[in-house]
């Protein structure tokens, strides 16, 4: 799991329509003894799946910022302000990475009709906060209205291959969970809360798939005619999100934890959840009993984390310090499990750093929010939500190596036999004139005729 | 008449021709060679979150109905040939549905081939190239559940064309008929062209 610095402080705009070298020697740096043959659908990164990815990440965050943004607001957090920046800085990513396939002038309109619904969540949540009702019917007839305009830009952008009324529907998909979330919240039904934001997460992973296919499918030659849809794209993009979420709702709940918040539990529960998914994926590649092994080790970093939290809320030094012992001892458990399970593919050493930065990174996420340094915590969330990314990719790689046979297309390469010549004309003439000809041969007693022109056509 | 026609003809090529191989290579695809299941079984145990997913529409066809051309058929199941081509219906008035990809209805492309001829005459998708821009499809579930879907375009490919855009993703509810046509090239045992219908579900 090394992390890959290098490539985070490319721009995206940058990245999408030119992979860097970075990650493609990456890929070749967990290449197992002699260069394996494998097609396209085992290629865990090319350009068509790194443009998934890529997409995917930014979609989902979107999600996953959208809602601590309107809790904030709702909650009148004093890191409100920072929560919404990152928002924006978000949707600046994904404006440049239209704008990197489809031009500037595009980029600018899918960036001012994006920020849009932004917008209304925000009106929502300010007229739920003033519980003024007309106003909340307001925004959401706005973003009825929003969802049509954007299902329009893109249909066009991509030549219908993201059809309005499909985009349509995905899209009240996408603002209905985020109400759900935000509604549930103010309720305190604290467990609809989280469920809903896990789907709007995951739910974005569907919209980075499709907007990446169109692209790719749009634009084939710039994509080295590769597929977004392969089961090694469909792996590492399941890792991504379970990866990526993983380190969302840690981030949530160290927070809700530090704040002694009502859906604490919750938020726990949620990141307990997507742990036994994690742990359900390793199981479905590495059988039960890693699966369960697995959980075992990861659910103790969380474990550690919230003894962490704890003991510097209740400046309990050397429950801290025995806190980070243990984060220590954790981060050899996980690396040398990996690194067995995936037959040195994932080597412990490099797996032992990236969980330093991950644990590292979520910890100053904790700190800054708890000292009040907001202009900090956030571009941390955002680099460490990033991080995750490599990490399902990483991994993702070293499974598709080592279990090649299990991401085999089941799709055709070649068209199928769907006929057998028998109206084809022997000497080259269509069906129906040597039809006609057998018939005027038969009808005029040429029996004898029409069978020697039969009997000629196996031998042509 | 031309029924009548084609049983003189039939009678002719058995009679005459029924111990000749004509073209064995294509009849011996109907093999078919399921998937190892350890794909979909990984695949579906990372998925956690198929509720998520935008509702399913799509039927497992059984039966397909296209007035435009007069096809009422069967709808039979079929995988990857070991050739990694897509399987072909064992019983030439019959179509098969390829059954790894997406159903009918469902997002995506789902396909169905059917043959444009035997070995003796024409077959379940001999008039499919007549199909035009509009005409209409209706696929029909063993429960009775029907889709209908509209003819958007119709266009021949060589055969050595890669199938992989007509199969798979998309973000429409596809569903594309394949068939031979072309000149039959008897070395090779096949048509020179292959012909696809794409439509898109229109009511379910």
């Amino acid at each position: 799991m090394k992390m890959k610095k290098a490539f985070l402080t490319i721009p995206l705009s940058a990245a999408l329509l030119l992979p860097t070298a970075q990650m493609a020697s990456a890929h070749e740096g967990h290449m197992h003894g002699d260069a394996k043959k494998s097609s396209s659908s085992q290629e865990v990164s090319n350009k068509a799946t790194d443009l998934r990815a890529a997409l995917d990440q930014l979609f989902s965050e979107h999600a996953y910022l959208a809602v601590i943004t309107m809790q904030k607001g709702i909650d009148g957090s004093k890191d409100f302000d920072q929560a919404a920046a990152a928002l924006n800085e978000n949707t600046n990513d994904l404006s440049d990475a239209i704008a990197s396939v489809y031009g500037k002038k595009a980029g600018k309109q899918f960036k001012e009709i994006w920020s849009s619904h932004i917008g209304y969540f925000v009106d929502y949540v300010q007229a739920t906060a003033k519980k003024d009702e007309a106003g909340k019917k307001k925004a959401v007839k706005e973003l009825d209205q929003y969802r049509m305009k954007q299902a329009d830009m893109l249909d066009k952008a991509t030549g219908g291959r993201l059809k309005a009324s499909e985009l349509e529907e995905g899209l009240k998909m996408h603002v209905n969970e985020l109400l759900k979330a935000f509604d549930s919240y103010t309720e305190k039904d604290f467990d609809t809360t989280y469920e809903t934001v896990r789907k709007s997460i995951h739910h974005m992973f569907e919209v980075g798939k499709g907007v990446s296919w169109a692209i790719t499918d749009q634009f084939p030659g710039k994509f080295d005619q590769k597929s977004v849809d392969t089961p090694a794209a469909d792996l590492r993009e399941d890792l991504n999100y379970l990866f990526s979420e993983h380190l969302a709702l840690a981030v949530v709940a160290m927070q809700k934890g530090n704040d002694g918040s009502k859906d604490f539990d919750q938020a726990t529960a949620a990141l307990n959840e997507n742990t036994n998914d994690l742990s359900d994926a390793i199981a479905s590649v590495y059988g039960k009993d890693a699966g369960k092994q697995f959980k075992t080790i990861w659910s103790s970093h969380i474990g550690y984390l919230v003894d962490y939290v704890k003991a510097d809320a209740s400046g309990d030094e050397q429950a801290k310090e025995k806190a980070v012992k243990d984060l220590d001892a954790y981060r050899m458990k996980q690396a040398k499990f990996l690194d067995q399970a995936t037959d040195g593919r994932l080597k412990a050493a490099d797996l032992e750093a990236g969980l330093k930065t991950h644990i590292d990174e979520l910890i100053k996420t904790y700190t800054s929010y708890h000292h009040g340094e907001y202009d900090q915590l956030y571009p941390t969330v955002r680099e460490a939500y990033g991080h995750m990314f490599m990490v399902g990719q990483d991994v993702a790689s070293a499974i598709v190596d080592q279990h090649p046979d299990m991401f085999k297309s089941n799709m055709p390469n070649e068209m199928p036999k769907t006929g057998m010549g028998g109206t084809a004309g022997p000497l080259g003439m269509s069906y129906e004139a040597f039809a006609g000809m057998m018939a005027s041969l038969i009808l005029a007693g040429g029996a004898v005729g029409a069978f020697f022109l039969i009997r000629r056509k196996p031998s042509n | 008449m031309k029924r009548w026609l084609f049983g003189i003809l039939t009678l002719f090529i058995i009679t005459g021709c029924a111990s000749q191989s004509i073209d064995e290579k294509s009849s011996s695809e109907t093999a078919s060679s399921p998937e190892p299941m350890t794909v979909k079984q990984a695949k579906n145990q990372s998925h956690s979150h198929d509720t998520l997913k935008d509702e399913p529409s799509g039927i497992v066809p059984a039966h397909i109905s296209i007035p435009a051309i007069d096809v009422q058929a069967k709808v039979e199941k079929t995988t990857l040939s070991k050739d990694g081509s897509m399987g072909v219906p064992q019983n030439s008035d019959h179509t098969a549905w390829f059954e790894d990809g997406p159903k009918p209805g469902d997002k995506g492309n789902a396909v169905i081939n059917g043959h444009v001829d035997n070995k003796w005459g024409p077959s379940v998708f001999y008039r499919l190239k007549e199909l035009k821009k509009g005409d209409k499809v209706i696929v029909t579930s063993s429960s009775g559940e029907k889709r209908t879907f509209e003819v958007l375009k119709v266009k021949s490919y060589p055969r050595e064309e890669k199938p992989n855009a007509f199969f798979g993703y998309a973000f429409t509810r596809n569903l594309n008929f394949i068939t031979c046509t072309g000149t039959f090239d008897h070395a090779a045992g096949t048509h020179e062209k292959r012909l696809v219908v794409f439509t898109q579900l229109i009511s379910s």
